[in-house]
């Protein structure tokens, strides 16, 4: 389970979690073919399914886009507004 | 009272001249059948025409389908939806919907499938009868499984056994086929109507939520689409709850052996014969369908005369009521079988007669006539 | 491979998931996962709920995709016959939403016939059709839709035929509703199902997905980011579509919504038709 807190950003004042389940990811890659800012990359470490999973390396250029999510053909994936404030969303 | 029931009452004990064809439809309609899916083809053309003709006049469905496959798939996806839902073809129709038919045995899936037999291989003699498909009725669709079929040879027994097929196929949630001839689907004889209530459309036994659909009784009850059970209907092999498994041989094993067991087991409920003259009988004439009409009037000129000849007729074919037909021949030293084909019966009772078997068969189109079976029984007799 | 754990955030389509069924079997970076996502996506946005909606499916890796993952009423019937069998659900289940996802080569090669028909009859169903290019689940063998050229398991020495354009096929057939997209548009294909399982009447959306073992094999790419790529460049949307040549599209992916009226809708006139002539049937005289 790879979560991390982003940063708040610049651009677009909001911040997101981008959850990846590794129960599920297989890591097909196709996570990194939608994602513009590169959030993702393939994790060097074996996951519990013995395979490399997609990690949110760079969640803090997360643009909350939610073409990962709509595009994991394993729906392992969901990236969750951070409230402003400081609460998850 | 519903439309069905407010527009039928008006037939009852009512006596109509019609042909075969047009009293099975008129039978489908008595049974409460819902949905029929049709496809033009001779001799069956003028069940659907009924159909489309009467149903609506029920409230029920008339759709003409592209081809007999889109028909006997359109019918198990009504059945699936609470229809009683009926097809009508000839063999080459037949012969295109084996691959549905076994689905809908594997997914036991009730419906009435009519084929109104003609001159085969292929195309045969189309507008001419015959009795080729007997075997197609029990082995036409691939791997192991059962069928149940019936066998009218008049007007009102296609009336009648129409709607006995709409029951049995609720019974054993399981296709029956109703082995119809060109020679009675085309013949015209007085067809008398039954009073008809609602009542007497069989009953489905439905699942509730929890409920095994697909297991775990000899005939599970049904969820229906839209039961909001999230039923999930599958030809590949499935456990209990419908889920496709294909992986645990158990689970093929218990499925398959199931549906088989659930037919072969009411072998005797399911054994229909209509038996004449058999009292004392040295030879019997055993037939079913537009065969046995010559049958019979040979088995009765041979009885006039003092011969000991008797009449077996096999008003269900399969599964195959053999062992009551052992026990008629137990007194009885050869059998003489006039069927329109070039051996199916006989085939099948070689395996039950005890007792020598003379096929008498007869192709090209025509119907046996009454001296050529008795000229054959009187030579069985010396 | 479910959770009510605390620390694992699901993706929220998950609830419309058969549960315990994940992760698919599909191959890694297959389309069909892909689709799935898209229209659990549609179904959330336009509230429908699954308890009426019905999933008929036939035979294929695409037919996996309602089957058994979308938790609803399924049907899962054989190659290329799904479109006949809905025909008779729908005519019976005038309330439920009836939804074909099949493949390719089950939807227009060995089924070519009843989508065809289904679509002269501008029946209420909603066919969503995967197109690989392949038929995939038996080992990558060519399908209609497979270009010309391509070596395949069976064209080993090069497909000597021409690929159907099926959108446009449907579209001639008297379809409804038509629309064609790619794996890679996905608020796209969000959108589209939508609008076709709102569309009253034959609603067909084609959608060119990726196969990535089966069709990756045969034409030389590597994974599901080669075909992404490859979506991505050679499609075309509609509007920009008609303004080139034919020379120009030759190669072109045309992605929109191609076709959308109304016109009568085959149930609705059957219900129609029985209601007045049951009605009609009870002053009648004349009986067979």
């Amino acid at each position: 389970m790879d979560t991390m807190v982003t940063e708040k950003t610049e651009k677009w004042n909001r911040r997101y979690r981008v959850h990846v389940d590794h129960r599920l990811c297989d890591g097909c890659g196709v996570c990194l073919c939608y994602c513009k800012p590169s959030v993702f990359r393939i994790s060097p470490e074996l996951s519990g399914r013995g395979i490399f999973p997609a990690v949110p390396e760079a969640p803090q250029s997360c643009t909350g886009c939610g073409l990962c999510e709509l595009g994991c053909p394993q729906l392992a994936i969901a990236v969750v507004a951070d409230d402003p404030e400081g609460g998850a969303a | 009272m519903s439309v069905r029931e407010r527009y039928l009452s008006r037939f009852t004990n009512r006596t109509v001249f019609m042909m075969g064809d047009e009293a099975a439809a008129m039978g489908a309609l008595f049974s409460g059948c819902s949905f029929f899916g049709g496809y033009p083809i001779t001799p069956a053309s003028e069940v659907a025409e009924v159909m489309a003709r009467e149903m609506p006049r029920v409230g029920g469905y008339y759709v003409q389908f592209e081809d007999e496959i889109a028909s006997i798939s359109g019918i198990i996806g009504a059945a699936w939806c609470g229809a009683l839902s009926m097809t009508a073809t000839s063999g080459p129709g037949f012969s295109l919907m084996q691959e549905a038919i076994g689905y809908a045995v594997m997914t036991e899936t009730p419906c009435v499938v009519i084929d109104v037999q003609r001159s085969g291989p292929s195309t045969g003699q189309a507008t001419k009868p015959a009795q080729g498909d007997i075997m197609q009725a029990r082995w036409g669709t691939h791997g192991d499984h059962e069928i149940i079929a019936v066998c009218p040879w008049s007007v009102q027994e296609c009336f009648d056994l129409v709607r006995e097929s709409f029951a049995l196929s609720e019974k054993y949630r399981t296709p029956v086929i109703v082995l119809m001839d060109g020679a009675v689907g085309h013949i015209r004889e007085p067809l008398t109507y039954p009073a008809f209530t609602d009542n007497d459309i069989p009953a489905r036994p439905r699942a509730n939520a929890g409920d095994l659909v697909f297991g775990g009784s000899p005939v599970p009850p049904m969820a229906q689409i839209g039961d909001r059970l999230n039923v999930h209907i599958t030809g590949s092999t499935h456990k209990a709850d419908g889920i496709r498994d294909v992986s645990t041989r158990e689970v093929h094993e218990a499925l398959v052996l199931r549906l088989n067991d659930k037919i072969a087991s009411a072998r005797e409920a399911l054994t229909r014969l209509d038996t004449r003259h058999m009292e004392g009988a040295r030879v019997a004439v055993v037939s079913l369908g537009a065969a046995a009409r010559p049958a019979l009037g040979a088995v009765e000129r041979a009885r006039a005369a003092g011969h000991p000849a008797g009449f077996i007729r096999l008003v269900n074919v399969w599964p195959f009521p053999g062992p009551a037909i052992t026990l008629l021949l137990e007194n009885v030293d050869a059998i003489l079988v006039p069927e329109m084909n070039l051996g199916q019966l006989s085939r099948e009772l070689e395996r039950f007669a005890g007792c020598p078997v003379r096929p008498l068969p007869k192709i090209g189109g025509v119907v046996h006539n009454m001296d050529e079976i008795h000229t054959a029984l009187l030579e069985l007799l010396s | 491979m479910t959770s009510n754990r605390k620390d694992v955030v699901e993706n929220p389509l998950r609830r419309y998931v058969r549960p315990g069924i994940l992760p698919t079997i599909f191959c890694t970076g297959c389309g069909g996962g892909t689709v799935l996502n898209c229209f659990c996506r549609a179904v959330d946005e336009l509230g429908y709920d699954p308890h009426e909606m019905v999933m008929v499916t036939g035979i294929g890796c695409s037919s996996w995709i309602p089957s058994p993952y979308f938790l609803a009423d399924t049907l899962h019937t054989t190659h290329g016959r799904a479109i006949a069998f809905a025909t008779g659900v729908r005519v019976m289940s005038p309330g439920m939403k009836v939804v074909v996802i099949a493949g390719d080569g089950d939807v227009s090669g060995i089924g070519g016939n009843h989508l065809i028909h289904a679509a002269r009859r501008n029946v209420d169903i909603t066919v969503l059709m995967v197109n690989n290019s392949i038929y995939g689940m038996t080992g990558g063998q060519v399908a209609p839709t497979t270009p010309p050229g391509v070596r395949t398991t069976t064209t080993p020495h090069g497909n000597v035929e021409t690929e159907f354009d099926v959108a446009g096929l449907v579209a001639a057939a008297g379809a409804t509703y038509v629309a064609r997209w790619t794996t890679w548009h996905l608020y796209d294909m969000v959108r589209s199902f939508k609008e076709a399982l709102e569309h009253p009447g034959f609603s067909f959306v084609e959608i060119i997905g990726q196969c990535t073992t089966s069709y990756g094999k045969a034409v030389g790419k590597r994974g599901p980011a080669d075909f992404l790529t490859e979506y991505r460049e050679r499609s075309v949307r509609l509007a920009r579509a008609k303004k080139m040549s034919e020379e120009e599209l030759e190669d072109k992916i045309v992605v929109g919504c191609l076709k959308q009226k109304e016109s009568p809708e085959f149930c609705q006139r059957l219900y129609d038709q029985v209601d007045q002539v049951s009605t009609a049937a009870l002053g009648a005289e004349e009986y067979p």
